[in-house]
């Protein structure tokens, strides 16, 4: 779900919540307002009329006296309240369902319904209103109507409100007694009422749909505009500035972050350009100076071949010899510059080939080890039958140097009399290439460095000070080339051990 | 007869030693520093090997060996570089170079084993 969807939904529930309540509310009032005009109406009627009826009455004693089987058939009280009845209902039009007349020994003496007439019921209101003399109206329901409810069901009164008035009788300010009336509010004052109401809720639920368009859009807008500026980021383009996000809310400060942030990958960008820069400069310098270099070192290098030929004065021989010796360490030295250029550059090539057989590609090369080993006084142990039948995809040249480089470092740092052996596992699928040495060892805090460029062991550079820490860097990146892993592991003083993992072809195994 | 052999180098200490090593095994060297001579030469005199360097002032070495396939004359190319890159070495070898070696790698021994395994002495 889309954020725009989900905020909408929340706001719809959120102003539907609020405008059902302020609607039904509102409509609670005015019930009450209106039922309270009616209210006070009927009860100005009622007064008016019980007034006028009431005071044409000589002696209240004298009307009550029981006539009849039932008491009051002939009483004026029961003419007057008939009378009464008639008059508010044509001056009114709404009806009167139940109307009771007591005396001041809460004795009805007249009512509507002949039934209760003569019973002596303990009203509160009536007895209320004899006390105090004043009128009294109540809104009730009609559940509620006490003590007469039979009388309210027989009749199935419909209306969910009724009105009570409690209307005090005197003769010559005299409380004699207190009519007591229910009446039904008029069926067409309700509709109105539920019809204002309908229009009020209406009204209202329109006003919170525009409200509610307009909070969603001054919400969603900003987080749309900044959506839209931080598209481009993802490609690497930082241009896009919010303009329109100025608002003093947690938006603006969200735009104004924005464009703070837009500002910093600017800069950051122009920087790290500006590092690459320096970085590619770099690389070209050695790679130009490298190759400048190699021109006059290759000239020297041809020079003494024939010089050393010619020459037939042994001593003038050594000199040239040693000379020779230098700048082959010089060549070699520019070599491993150039290919740790290329490296960086991305443009160290490989050519690599199938087939290739383990045992042809070393022999010739660990020959050369041995020799070198015996003339540094160092055993070297190894066996040739290990390599056979090994075949592997390689760069053969290049997979020499990463080989050269690791055993050389094992030559250089091992003290006469050490060890160097070279021995081969082979897990399923791989082969691994253990060169160990019993030489001066790396300090553990400098292996995870041991492949970096230009990085030196500290007691390497103490024992050997000329080397120039490009070696590992150019075998690594050798061996990741091959698919293949290089680790270490050393004590110092005790010895190096290297592993050189490489992935063999299957086929061509035994 | 001695086998002849051009070298093409621009840089005269090279070009110099190459020339001397190569003489005093017997064979006939002639040497020019720039493309453009050296083709000359090889219509003219049609050696049996032509030594080449590949960065030559004028137009350079794989130039001279692609005007060689163009004209057809074909002749045993050594390469002679600076550098020895695989894409160089593929390149050389496409335009129909016979061996390819690096000059500050190889020594002049080395050298003239190539040279002897290409023509003979």
């Amino acid at each position: 779900m889309s954020l725009r969807l989900k905020l909408n939904f929340f706001l719809l529930i959120v102003f539907l919540l609020v405008g059902f309540s302020v609607s039904f509310f509102l409509a609670k009032n005015i019930e009450k307002t209106e039922f309270n005009r009616l209210q006070e109406d009927n009860q100005r009627i009622v007064k008016t009329l019980t007034q006028g009826f009431f005071s044409d009455l000589k002696t209240w004693e004298e009307s009550q006296t029981p006539v009849g089987p039932y008491g009051f058939e002939k009483s004026g009280v029961k003419e007057l309240m008939e009378r009464f009845i008639n008059f508010y209902q044509l001056l009114t039009g709404q009806k009167i369902i139940l109307l009771n007349i007591y005396n001041d020994k809460n004795l009805i003496i007249a009512s509507n319904f002949k039934e209760l007439e003569g019973m002596k019921v303990k009203n509160p209101s009536v007895e209320k209103v004899f006390k105090t003399g004043l009128a009294l109206s109540e809104i009730e329901n009609p559940k509620e109507i006490h003590p007469y409810p039979n009388i309210l069901i027989d009749k199935k009164i419909t209306a969910q409100k009724i009105f009570e008035t409690y209307q005090p009788i005197e003769i010559e300010s005299r409380k004699v007694g207190v009519i007591e009336s229910y009446f039904e509010p008029e069926l067409k004052l309700r509709e109105r009422i539920q019809q204002t109401i309908g229009i009020i809720s209406l009204g209202f639920l329109l006003i919170v749909a525009i409200v509610y368009l307009f909070f969603s859009r001054m919400i969603l807008k900003p987080i749309q505009i900044i959506r839209k500026a931080t598209e481009p980021i993802g490609q690497g383009v930082f241009s896009g500035y919010v303009k329109e996000v100025t608002q003093k809310d947690e938006m603006g400060k969200l735009g104004e972050d924005f464009n703070s942030m837009i500002r910093g990958l600017n800069s950051l960008s122009g920087e790290i350009g500006r590092l690459k820069e320096i970085g590619r400069m770099k690389s070209e310098f050695i790679s130009i100076a490298a190759h400048q270099l190699r021109t006059p070192l290759s000239g020297i290098k041809w020079v003494l071949e024939l010089a050393l030929e010619r020459e037939t004065n042994q001593e003038i021989k050594n000199w040239l010899a040693k000379i020779n010796e230098l700048n082959e360490r010089m060549i070699e030295m520019i070599s491993d510059l150039l290919n740790a250029a290329r490296i960086e550059e991305g443009r160290f090539g490989f050519n690599f080939q199938k087939n290739i057989d383990l045992l042809s590609l070393f022999q010739k090369t660990i020959e050369s080890y041995k020799i070198k080993a015996e003339a540094k006084g160092l055993n070297f142990s190894y066996s040739s039958d290990d390599f056979k039948n090994l075949y592997l995809k390689a760069d053969s040249d290049k997979l020499k140097i990463a080989f050269d480089n690791v055993v050389e470092n094992a030559l250089n740092y091992t003290p006469k009399g050490g060890l160097i052996k070279i021995e081969l596992e082979k897990p399923d699928g791989f082969v691994i290439i253990k060169i160990s040495d019993t030489g001066i060892g790396i300090k553990e805090e400098d292996l995870p460095r041991l492949f970096s460029k230009f990085f030196r062991g500290q007691n390497a550079v103490s024992f050997q000070p000329s080397g120039s820490g490009i070696g590992l860097f150019i075998t690594k990146n050798i061996i990741k080339a091959h698919q293949g892993e290089i680790w270490a592991e050393s004590k110092i003083n005790q010895g190096t051990t290297f592993y050189i993992k490489l992935p063999v072809s299957r086929e061509l195994i035994n | 007869m001695a086998k002849r052999i051009l070298i093409i180098e621009d840089e005269i200490i090279l070009l110099e030693a190459l020339k001397e090593k190569l003489t005093n095994i017997g064979y006939e060297v002639e040497a020019v520093y720039d493309g453009e001579a050296g083709l000359e030469i090889i219509k003219e005199k049609k050696p049996d090997l032509l030594v080449l360097d590949i960065l030559l002032p004028g137009i350079n070495g794989y130039e001279v060996m692609e005007r060689l396939k163009k004209e057809n004359i074909s002749l045993p190319i050594l390469v002679v570089s600076n550098s020895g890159q695989p894409v160089e070495i593929e390149k050389a070898k496409q335009l129909g170079a016979n061996d390819f070696i690096i000059k500050a790698v190889f020594s002049l021994k080395e050298v003239e084993e190539r040279v002897k395994k290409l023509i003979g002495i």
